[in-house]
């Protein structure tokens, strides 16, 4: 995935700003799993002895992206924060160490390289907030034998034979599109037009879109836009002049404002809207004037939902959320929601559970593990969104990413997030 | 025609950033490239005048005038003088101090303000009308007038008066127009003044269109050195053209052709006038000894 891709990952984490489990069966280093519990004094002395966790996140820090990848960063920390109470990952604590890569593949993997040649031990990694950027790192990290697991959700990257220590937390672009190619039929549309960003993500939400919509005998008409775009008037004139029954609109971070905005210049609300995961991810009622979304809908996960009594019952999520208050990441909640600081914190949380029933730290052992994890006993994983009806971490040797129920997403009036960071639709500014 | 609005009303924020290199430039000879951060930081300002201190528009105008105007002459003071003081006039390194200032204001911004996009109220409430057959925004309206005016307004200042001559040559000969009584280093610290306060003053009309983003600064930067280099650097009715015309290929390009097409064509037609005229459409000719 671009850039863009992790707007899905996340997107979807987004979504989810959702219920988990929590450890009832596991969740601290020394109730998770049961695997390898046989000589697990000595492996955590060994482990121990190894010192400090090292997890490197790759991100842009101060680009169109760095919202999200401050909220990401917030869960990494959520989540480090609760396994270092309990003991770190087999007794090392978790040291997160960040890279600034300002989503340009050259430049992540210049500073990946500058920290392997320098001796930084990297133990494990998120390897960029895009797609872009992680298809750069992973040859790198795959040959350094480094475990990573992002949120990008190019279904290229979805590829074990290749990156053996990669995983997804989050779903990819084709699983998000079933939803509207059900909604498009339903309303017997038979032409509709897409916006989209023009990067790996966007191209790729676009032609899944496009091909998916085909199968069912409806046309597509698309735009794309640079990321440096500052009005999405032209692309949206060239759409309409199209007359589609539908407008999906695909955008990530700050142009996602530019286009609902250019599109309530333009006066074009006949046309009804639908945001997509990634765009989604942008609390566009709290930015935009209500009346820019008129006739406009953006899907969400329903576990994302604060009407979603799985949201308030989710003992991990609830205290995720908690600890993010505490530890002075309200913003973000209320921001870009829950479901984005799940991205980073159902990383950690992942690499901690398989680490535990590996009974090892070591990367290509925990990927091994993550390949055949045993799921959690209880109702609620120690991490969010993935679980139960929703989906789940059900990773196999030919599956690197999560797997998610079409049924989980909606399509709902833009809302803004609560305190809780839970999605209230049809709230604004 | 709607796409023809878009272009001008984008080409004027191209226009805005031109007039600010240009002010810098033709009255000290330097390259500000902290500007288009200035023109961000104004938005910043009128984001804190009128939904943090509840001030009306017009205030927050002023207000973001002051404030833009004083953040520049501090750029000036402390990345600019002392290399001056040091090396003389046209310093080449200060190219590099207004980059880095660039670079602070950036972090500071993102820092202070934080990555979320801030709304700015738009000055001219109404929405949108119909105008020449497109659809375009009030406020896209007075952001273009204002931008021609000003534009225009500094064009005839440089041309027409003492001040604006005395500018010319001190960009154009510092020790000469020092030998005729001209206080260049005044000179210098006014247009830092001058070209801080106009992306201020237009705080609101600005981020009314583009909100207030940490990002905005990234978007204006490269466009507004493509519009002055197209018009000719140094000439105020050159960068008006220059931004206008390219907000307006782009647009365009972006309407008719694919989404590869737009920065191409851009691009080509910087290429070819820096091939065909290296000072631009408006640049003036070079007298050279031979």
């Amino acid at each position: 995935m671009n850039r863009p891709a992790p707007r899905l990952g996340r997107a979807a984490a987004l979504l989810a700003a959702v219920p988990v489990l929590v450890l009832s069966a596991c969740g601290s280093s020394s109730s998770t799993g049961s695997a390898g519990s046989g000589s697990s004094s000595t492996t955590a002395a060994n482990e121990s002895a190894k010192g400090p966790y090292t997890f490197l996140y790759s991100g842009d820090f101060t680009g169109p992206t760095q919202t999200y990848t401050q909220a990401e960063v917030a869960g990494l920390k959520i989540a480090a924060s609760e396994i270092n109470a309990k003991g770190g990952i087999l007794g090392r604590q978790i040291n997160i160490v960040t890279d600034n890569d300002q989503n340009d593949p050259t430049t992540a993997v210049n500073l990946l390289e500058q920290k392997i040649s320098s001796g930084t031990k990297i133990d494990a990694m998120y390897p960029g907030g895009s797609s872009e950027v992680t298809q750069a790192l992973l040859p790198i990290t795959t040959r350094n034998k480094i475990l990573t697991v992002d949120a990008t959700s190019d279904p290229a990257l979805n590829n074990p034979s290749k990156f053996p220590y990669h995983f997804g937390d989050s779903e990819s672009v084709a699983q998000t599109i079933p939803p509207f190619v059900k909604l498009a039929q339903s309303k017997g549309w038979k032409k509709v037009a897409i916006i989209y960003g023009n990067d790996t993500t966007g191209q790729a939400v676009q032609s899944g879109y496009t091909d998916a919509l085909k199968k069912v005998g409806i046309s597509t008409v698309t735009a794309a836009y640079q990321d440096s775009s500052l009005d999405m008037t032209p692309q949206l004139s060239s759409l309409q002049a199209a007359h589609p029954d539908a407008l999906i609109i695909s955008s990530y971070g700050v142009p996602s404002i530019y286009v609902i905005k250019s599109r309530a210049q333009m006066g074009w609300f006949s046309t009804p809207a639908y945001g997509d995961l990634i765009t989604s991810a942008m609390p566009l009622a709290k930015i935009v004037p209500p009346a820019s979304l008129k006739n406009y809908f953006a899907q969400a996960s329903v576990t994302t939902l604060a009407s979603n009594p799985d949201a308030t019952r989710d003992p991990a999520l609830q205290q995720m959320i908690s600890d993010a208050k505490a530890m002075g990441y309200s913003a973000q909640l209320s921001g870009v929601g829950a479901g984005l600081l799940a991205v980073g914190f159902n990383v950690l949380q992942l690499i901690h559970y398989a680490a535990v029933q590996a009974n090892s730290t070591d990367g290509p052992t925990v990927a091994k593990a993550l390949e055949h994890l045993k799921q959690p006993s209880g109702p609620y994983p120690p991490w969010v969104v993935y679980y139960g009806k929703y989906g789940g971490f059900n990773y196999t040797t030919s599956n690197h990413f999560p797997t998610v129920n079409v049924a989980n997403f909606a399509y709902v009036p833009p809302g803004t997030n609560n305190a809780d960071g839970l999605l209230v639709p049809g709230t604004g500014s | 025609m709607t796409t023809v609005w878009s272009g001008l009303s984008i080409g004027a924020l191209y226009c805005l950033v031109a007039i600010g290199y240009n002010v810098v430039l033709l009255a000290s000879g330097m390259f500000n490239f902290a500007y288009a951060q200035l023109v961000m930081l104004g938005t910043y300002m009128a984001y804190v005048a009128t939904s943090v201190l509840g001030l009306p528009v017009i205030a927050a105008v002023a207000f973001g005038g002051a404030a833009v105007a004083i953040i520049a002459v501090f750029e000036e003071r402390v990345a600019i003088a002392p290399l001056t003081a040091r090396h003389g006039d046209h310093h080449q390194a200060a190219l590099i101090t207004t980059v880095g200032v660039a670079v602070i204001i950036d972090g500071v911004t993102s820092k202070i303000w934080g990555s979320q996009a801030k709304p700015i109220p738009d000055p001219i409430p109404g929405g949108t009308l119909h105008l020449l057959g497109g659809r375009v925004g009030r406020g896209d309206l007075l952001l273009i007038g204002l931008v021609v005016v000003v534009g225009v307004s500094l064009h005839v200042w440089s041309r027409k008066t003492i001040g604006g001559l005395a500018s010319l040559a001190a960009a154009e000969d510092t020790g000469a127009a020092m030998a005729r009584g001209v206080n260049t280093r005044r000179l210098a610290v006014g247009a830092f003044a001058v070209s801080g306060a106009i992306a201020g003053l237009f705080d609101v009309v600005v981020g009314a269109r583009t909100y207030a983003t940490p990002t905005l600064a990234d978007s204006l930067a490269l466009f507004g050195f493509v519009a002055i280099a197209i018009g000719g650097s140094g000439s105020q009715l050159g960068g008006l053209i220059g931004g206008f015309v390219t907000g307006l290929a782009y647009a365009v390009a972006e309407r008719y052709t694919n989404t590869d097409w737009p920065q191409v064509i851009v691009f080509a037609m910087f290429l070819l006038v820096l091939l065909t005229r290296p000072r631009g459409l408006f640049g003036g000719a070079v007298e050279r000894q031979v």
